[in-house]
């Protein structure tokens, strides 16, 4: 029986490790993620809900990217161009030129009183005059009740310009841009601006925020690791009437790799020297060379 | 009795023997096949990676606001990329776009170099195998800061000038992320400007452009009034004394374009 069994399990051991040897030879090589990594530009929770758009989403770890130059008409908000691009363990997002709450104050219709102090500022002395104290009407978006002295102006002058010329928009994002790679991201934001006054942006580190009370809650780089080894991180999270409206702006998901066949890759800048000038020469100077090509002027 | 066991035993290691052989054979052709898959690249039904031409597969940069050690390469050949190392061909790159092809280094694995690409969408890069390849080192790098309208050049780290520029207007956005030096042309179609260093980067939101794919490039301007102003269509417009300095950099020198 025993020896009987030798040939048997001889042959069961063969099989199970050549099978296994043959489906892993055979295997294609790749490292397409288990999970879609996936980015958006644009979405919006709440009163005004918008889906994610544009969209993109890698399910077999190739590079995909979808581009959109308007969103759903909305009251909320728009963008001039926004592109969401996923690939494997990667993911990005480039936005532009974006209006929260556009024309946002040119609906208010100033008071009686105010309209006449408005109208009589005398010509000293007026950056002294105090901001009267009026409940503003409803904006048409999500926000608190506000009154006048909610608003980003030091003095009655200033807010004279801010209700009798008002500005485009509540918030405008000249450019935003998003990453990651694996488990790593960054943001890169372009001009802010809080009702027509441009507000600076302290820093874009994780969880950074904008100073925009009471009017918006506005947090930078917002960062989030799943429990399945993903990491998304959102360039903007703009809270409006506290809680009442979320708009996340550029998004990105990168998820966890699949094992890798070759070793990991190290990235020139932490890892490794700078090549020895006889490994690696000097980059020629550049000859020009006459031809005509197009550029974007 | 005993014969017929010798029999049964001796028939049961003929069957294995054959399975083992069976699945040997499976398993050699497996290796080979993938081994030769990525020996042997047909290389003409390849898309060719260039500022005219969109290859929607490339992989990302990673790190697109990141330096890197100054490495640049130039393929001596027709060199297939790949979308990681051991993986599958997505496209090719020739040795010349406006004059030879250099590309600037962003990651290295063993035998491996990844590359930044001309082609569209931005921010595309591609791994080619470290063979028939030219190195060289760039010192240089160039900084474009739409936010602050200025472009600095450094060399070994240091500052060797910070000017003015005309960067892209709200509608036409120079695009920000990593980017390199393409090109170096003079383009006689251009009389008062003629001096053009092409980019690897495409505006974001301008398909064509006078008849071109929407290269993004620095270039030079006849009035200075566009100098610290985001008035162009997407180009990096820049006064005479820098773009003079510009045309020494070495192409395939990376151009980090931010918001700051």
């Amino acid at each position: 029986m025993r020896r009987q069994l030798v040939p048997t399990i001889t042959t069961v051991t063969a099989v199970t490790g050549v099978v296994a040897f043959t489906l892993v030879a055979s295997a294609p090589v790749g490292n397409a993620a288990a999970r879609a990594s996936s980015a958006y530009a644009v979405s919006a929770e709440g009163q005004v809900p918008i889906a994610k758009t544009p969209y993109a989403e890698s399910l077999d770890g190739k590079r995909r990217s979808t581009s959109a130059l308007e969103l759903p008409k909305n009251p909320l908000l728009s963008v001039r161009a926004g592109t969401a691009t996923a690939g494997n363990d990667s993911a990005a997002v480039e936005l532009f030129d974006v209006v929260v709450g556009p024309d946002i104050l040119s609906q208010v219709k100033l008071p009686p009183d105010l309209k006449k102090s408005c109208a009589n500022l005398p010509a000293t002395g007026a950056d002294e005059l105090p901001i009267p104290n009026l409940p503003l009407p409803e904006l048409g978006i999500p926000l608190p009740d506000l009154n006048t002295i909610d608003l980003p102006v030091k003095n009655l002058p200033d807010l004279c310009k801010l209700l009798l010329t008002p500005p485009s928009s509540l918030l405008g994002i000249e450019g935003l841009s998003v990453w990651c790679s694996g488990d790593q991201g960054g943001v890169d934001i372009g001009a802010l601006t809080l009702l027509g006054q441009r507000i600076a942006v302290p820093t874009v580190k994780q969880s950074a925020t904008i100073p925009a009370a009471p009017l918006a809650t506005i947090t930078v780089n917002q960062q989030a690791k799943h429990s399945d080894g993903a990491f998304t991180i959102t360039g903007l999270t703009i809270n409006l009437g506290g809680g009442a409206q979320v708009i996340r702006l550029a998004s990105a998901t990168c998820a966890k790799p699949a094992a890798k066949p070759t070793p990991k890759p190290t990235t020139p800048t932490t890892t490794l020297p700078v090549p020895p000038p006889d490994e690696a020469p000097a980059a020629p100077v550049p000859t020009p060379v006459k031809t005509h090509h197009p550029v974007t002027g | 009795m005993r014969r017929t066991r010798a029999d049964e035993r001796g028939g049961g290691s003929i069957g294995a023997l054959a399975v083992l052989l069976l699945l040997g054979t499976v398993a050699v052709v497996g290796v080979l096949g993938n081994r030769k898959h990525v020996e042997e690249v047909d290389l003409s039904t390849l898309a060719s990676s260039s500022t005219h031409t969109t290859v929607a597969t490339a992989p990302l940069d990673p790190q697109p606001f990141a330096g890197t050690d100054g490495l640049v390469v130039h393929p001596r050949a027709e060199t297939a990329l790949y979308s990681a190392p051991d993986a599958e061909p997505f496209a090719k790159i020739g040795p010349t776009q406006f004059g030879p092809t250099w590309l600037p280094v962003v990651e290295q694995a063993d035998g491996w170099l990844r590359v930044l690409l001309p082609s569209k969408p931005n921010r595309s890069t591609g791994w080619v195998r470290d063979e028939d390849l030219e190195r060289a080192s760039s010192s240089y790098v160039i900084r474009v800061h739409t936010g602050s309208r200025t472009i600095e050049l450094f060399q070994q780290g240091k500052s060797l000038g910070r000017w003015k520029a005309g960067v892209g207007a709200k509608k036409t956005p120079t695009p920000p992320g990593r980017t390199f030096l393409l090109g170096s042309i003079i383009d006689t179609k251009r009389s008062a400007s003629p001096v053009v260093l092409p980019l690897g980067a495409h505006s974001p939101t301008l398909d064509t452009f006078g008849g071109g794919p929407g290269t993004v490039a620095i270039h030079g301007w006849p009035r200075p009034d566009v100098f610290g102003a985001a008035v162009s269509a997407g180009c990096v417009r820049v006064p005479k004394t820098a773009l003079g300095r510009l045309q020494q950099v070495p192409l395939g020198t990376l151009v980090l374009i931010d918001s700051k």
